[in-house]
Order: structure tokens, then sequence, then C-alpha cells
């Protein structure tokens, strides 16, 4: 048990002493019964996001950015799922889902299609799936309770087991479940980006304008070609923090640049790192950038090793030391 | 609600010209504002229906963005960490990578577009055929080839950046990693449907 939980759940035992009268308050009974209340509040959450028929708004912060959305869920009587994001600032920008296919649609591109049950935007894809499937990255912890939006609020944090990559701190809906603000942060508690409802209605019925939504012609879906090809070079990547399973890996010409590289995909279920290595050019530089998500860009013989995710710098860089040639 | 206003909206919706009282009368009309918005949305959906063969290609959208962003001495160090130099993460978080919105969409520019997908209703409604001229399935390269008028080739061209070359190389440099990231990050979330795998019958590894 890292002593992280231990900490929060003493500082939590008054907190569930108040909520909770039968529980007693012996210490390792607090802290079992805060990891519970954490996976509950979790799961709740998940099940909200997947079920509530709901039109909310929300702002996305990251650094100096904030981006503001309007986000819309429903189910609809035969038990389809409709959930539509727009970005409400700058070049129109939408992802609509309908049950596992999801469309992206952007003022500036071509649309497109994808099979998935999750839309790619600014909440974290990890809060769309049952706890259990991040358990062996992560703790959940019930830390208290908390007002936003004018609700009373459920604050559950996300701690890294073994303090190598960010965690989250969210607020839930005591009432109905739903997401009202998650803030990702970092190992010394820095707000790295946060997302918070700024509106939030919850229907008892499937709304109407979801309902039109799930009759609109859809774009192609996409073929995937870059993961078409297999890695071409022979790797070992000697070190990852506990709980990360590749994803995927594959030879591929990577976005913007169209420069070859080999590629490693590792996801722990909320942070995703991705390995490149690539022949090195006179363009190959070494660099390291901190931030939501860091970079790390070594030399490695006649190659360059590049490690980004959503991880802190130091975790990055020491994947990176840790590629080496098999055998 | 008349068809007559029904017209008058979609008018609008499609960038036609239309009059001023009409439209002011809409706009202070609750029930149609809110019709409004759902004719925006289908129509946008509808205007810019994909072909298949078609590639996907957002690079003029991440090119304007680019283009848009102030010059910035990149946070560039030794492969040694240095201490006390770095910026504290999240005041760091600015300039290098599009925005959220658009790094999504900028994720799959260089994706292409396959077949119809079996929720399409029928394509004629929507406007669009598939067409059965065109090859299916093309790779783009995203330096060379490209169709589109605008690439990243062109914002290396622009006058407004030419006195930064040095600069936009190391943004490019550094956005190809966070943007080919997210890109792989979205399509592995992709579910493997029966007719994929049938279709992918070469091999993948591990």
């Amino acid at each position: 048990m890292s002593h992280v939980v231990r900490l929060a759940a003493s500082l939590l035992t008054l907190t569930l002493l108040m909520m909770s009268g039968s529980v007693q308050s012996q210490q390792p009974q607090v802290e079992e019964n805060d990891l519970s209340q954490g996976s509950h509040w979790f799961d709740r959450m998940q099940q909200a996001l997947r079920q509530l028929n709901f039109d909310a708004s929300f702002v996305h912060v990251r650094g100096e950015r904030i981006e503001p959305y309007r986000w819309l869920h429903g189910v609809s009587e035969s038990g389809e799922e409709v959930e539509l994001l727009s970005g409400m600032n700058g070049p129109e920008y939408r992802a609509l889902r309908h049950n596992n296919h999801v469309s992206y649609y952007h003022s500036l591109g071509t649309p497109y299609s994808m099979r998935t049950s999750v839309l790619s935007g600014p909440i974290p894809a990890g809060f769309f799936y049952p706890f259990s499937r991040i358990s062996n990255a992560y703790h959940v912890v019930s830390v208290g309770g908390g007002r936003i939006m004018d609700r009373p609020a459920q604050h559950i944090r996300l701690v890294a087991r073994d303090r190598q990559r960010y965690g989250y701190s969210v607020w839930i809906d005591r009432d109905s479940g739903m997401l009202l603000r998650s803030a990702t942060l970092s190992m010394e508690g820095d707000i790295l980006e946060q997302v918070q409802l700024t509106s939030l209605f919850i229907s008892e019925d499937f709304m109407d304008n979801l309902r039109e939504l799930k009759e609109v012609a859809r774009p192609p879906l996409i073929e995937d070609y870059s993961n078409r090809s297999p890695v071409r070079g022979a790797w070992n990547i000697g070190w990852l923090p506990q709980g990360f399973d590749m994803i995927r890996s594959n030879s591929h010409r990577m976005a913007v640049t169209g420069k070859h590289a080999d590629y490693y995909l590792y996801s722990d279920g909320l942070a995703k790192v991705s390995v490149y290595i690539s022949e090195r050019t006179p363009a190959s530089q070494s660099m390291q950038i901190e931030g939501a998500e860091s970079l790390y860009s070594t030399r490695l013989n006649e190659h360059q090793v590049t490690v980004v995710g959503e991880l802190p710098l130091a975790t990055i860089e020491r994947i990176a030391q840790s590629v080496r040639p098999a055998n | 609600m008349t068809d007559k206003h029904n017209e008058h909206l979609s008018a609008l919706v499609d960038g036609e010209d239309m009059d001023a009282s009409v439209l002011d009368s809409m706009l202070t009309d609750d029930a149609q504002r809110e019709r409004l918005q759902r004719y925006q949305l289908a129509s946008s959906i509808i205007r810019n229906e994909a072909q298949p063969g078609m590639a996907i290609d957002i690079s003029a959208a991440v090119a304007a963005q680019v283009a848009a962003e102030p010059a910035h001495n990149v946070v560039v160090a030794p492969a040694k960490r240095a201490g006390s130099s770095w910026t504290r993460p999240a005041a760091n978080d600015s300039w290098w990578r599009p925005a959220a919105s658009l790094a999504v969409a900028a994720s799959v520019a260089l994706v292409t577009v396959i077949g119809v997908n079996n929720y399409m209703l029928d394509p004629s409604e929507a406007g669009g055929q598939p067409s059965p001229t065109a090859n299916p399935v093309f790779e783009t390269s995203p330096l060379s080839g490209m169709a589109s008028p605008v690439s990243f080739n062109a914002v290396q061209e622009a006058p407004m950046l030419q006195e930064n070359t040095q600069g936009t190389d190391q943004r490019r440099y550094i956005q190809s990693y966070f943007v080919d990231h997210q890109q792989q990050t979205q399509l592995s979330q992709q579910e493997d449907s029966p007719e994929q795998a049938d279709e992918q019958p070469d091999a993948h590894q591990r």
C-alpha cells in the first residue's frame, strides 16, 4: 500500500465518520472503505456517462488555452447510445457517436468515421470504462465532498500506484453520478489540465435533437494504413511503469514530417505513451519537454529515440533511456 | 411551425441571403432557434459528406495554426536534465501543439478513407454517391503528391514565416511527435470489425 493512499486515508477519516455512522474507526478498515467507496463512485460515473440523457456544456483548460464545448448524450428507447461533442470556439468541430460508430467533422477538413465506443476528446477515454480496467495501475480514493455547479459533489482521486505518472481529481454529482469536474495533477499536485462543466441538464427521456442525429448519413470509415507494416528494426524497451501494456507496434510515416519510424504504443488504461525509433537526420534533436504530455528525445547510435505521452518527464526519460537494440 | 419558415431556415443554414426581418424573427423565437441549431448540424454533416477513396487532409488547418503561432524559443535542452531551467509543466503547455479540437481532427490528417460504412443511409439522400471509379484506398504522403492546395510545404513558403524558418522547422519537428502520438492513440481505440479483419490478411506483428 503506498504511503500516498495512507496519507489520503488518514485525512479522510473524519469525513468518512461523518458520512457513515456505521464505519468502524480502525485505520485499516477506513482505508479499505475509502478505496471501495472510490471505485464505487468511479463506476457510478462511468455508468452515468453511458446511461444518462444529458445536455451539458464544459470548458477544457490546458496551459494558457481554454476551450468551450457542448456535450450531449442519450440512450434511445431501444437502447441505442447517441453522443455529440461540439467545440464552440474557432473552426467548427464536432464528434458524433452512435453506439460504437464515431464520426468526426471539422470545418477545415474532410469528415471521417471510426469504429469505437469512445469519443476522442478532452475527457480521458479511461473514464468511460469500469475502474477494474485501470486498477492495476491506479488506486481510487474517495476524498470527501464539495460543491460543484451548485450541486453536492463527491470528490475522488485516482492515484498512480507507483508514483511514476500523473493523477486525477474527479468530482461526481452525488445525485446523478455525472462527471462535473476533473483535473489532471502532476506529482507535485500542480494542475496540468482540467475539465469543468458549466451547465448540465439531465432529462428522463431521450432528447429529440439526438433522435434526429441518429438518422444523419455518416462519412466513410477510415482505413488505418499506419498499422499495417511491422516494426523494421529489433528493439528492446527495457523499462515501463507497472500496468502498461502494448497496444500496438508498427512502422509508419509520421504525421506532419512524413518521416519513417518504428513505433510502439503502450497504455495503462488512462495514460498512453508512444515510443519512436527513427534514423537520425540533420533535423534530429535531443530535447525534453514537460507538460500534460511530455516528450523526451535522445540519440541511440545512428538512431533517435523519442518518447511522448501523458506522463511526467522523468518517467518518459527513463523509458527512452531503456531502449536498446535487441540481442 | 410552417413549411415556409422551415424553408427559410434551410436557406439560412445553406448560407443563402435572406431578409433581415425574417432572420430577426427566427433568432428571437426560441423554438425556431432550437430548430436552427439542429438544421445547422445536419446541414454541415451532409454538406461535408466524404467520398470513398478520398484522402483525409486537414494539414491546411494545422498549417494555418502553425503559421498563426508566435515565434518562441523552443524548450530544447541537452539530453541531461538541466535542473532549475525547466518551466513548470502547466505554464509550458501552450505553443507547439495544435488546439485540442484541432489536434483531434488533425490526428488522422494523413489517414485514408475506405468504403462507405453500413450505418450510411441511402447515399443519394446524402447527396453523395460512392464513386465506382475511384481507387477505394490510396495512401498519401504528407510532403509530396498531396492534391491539397495548402500543405506544409506551403507553410514554409508563406511570406510571414520567411524570417523564422528555423523556428518553424523546429516546431514542425516537435509537432510531428505530438500530433502523431494523438493520431496513433485515436486509431488504437478503433475496434476491429469482422469486415476489417477480412480485409487485412497481412501480418500484424504481435
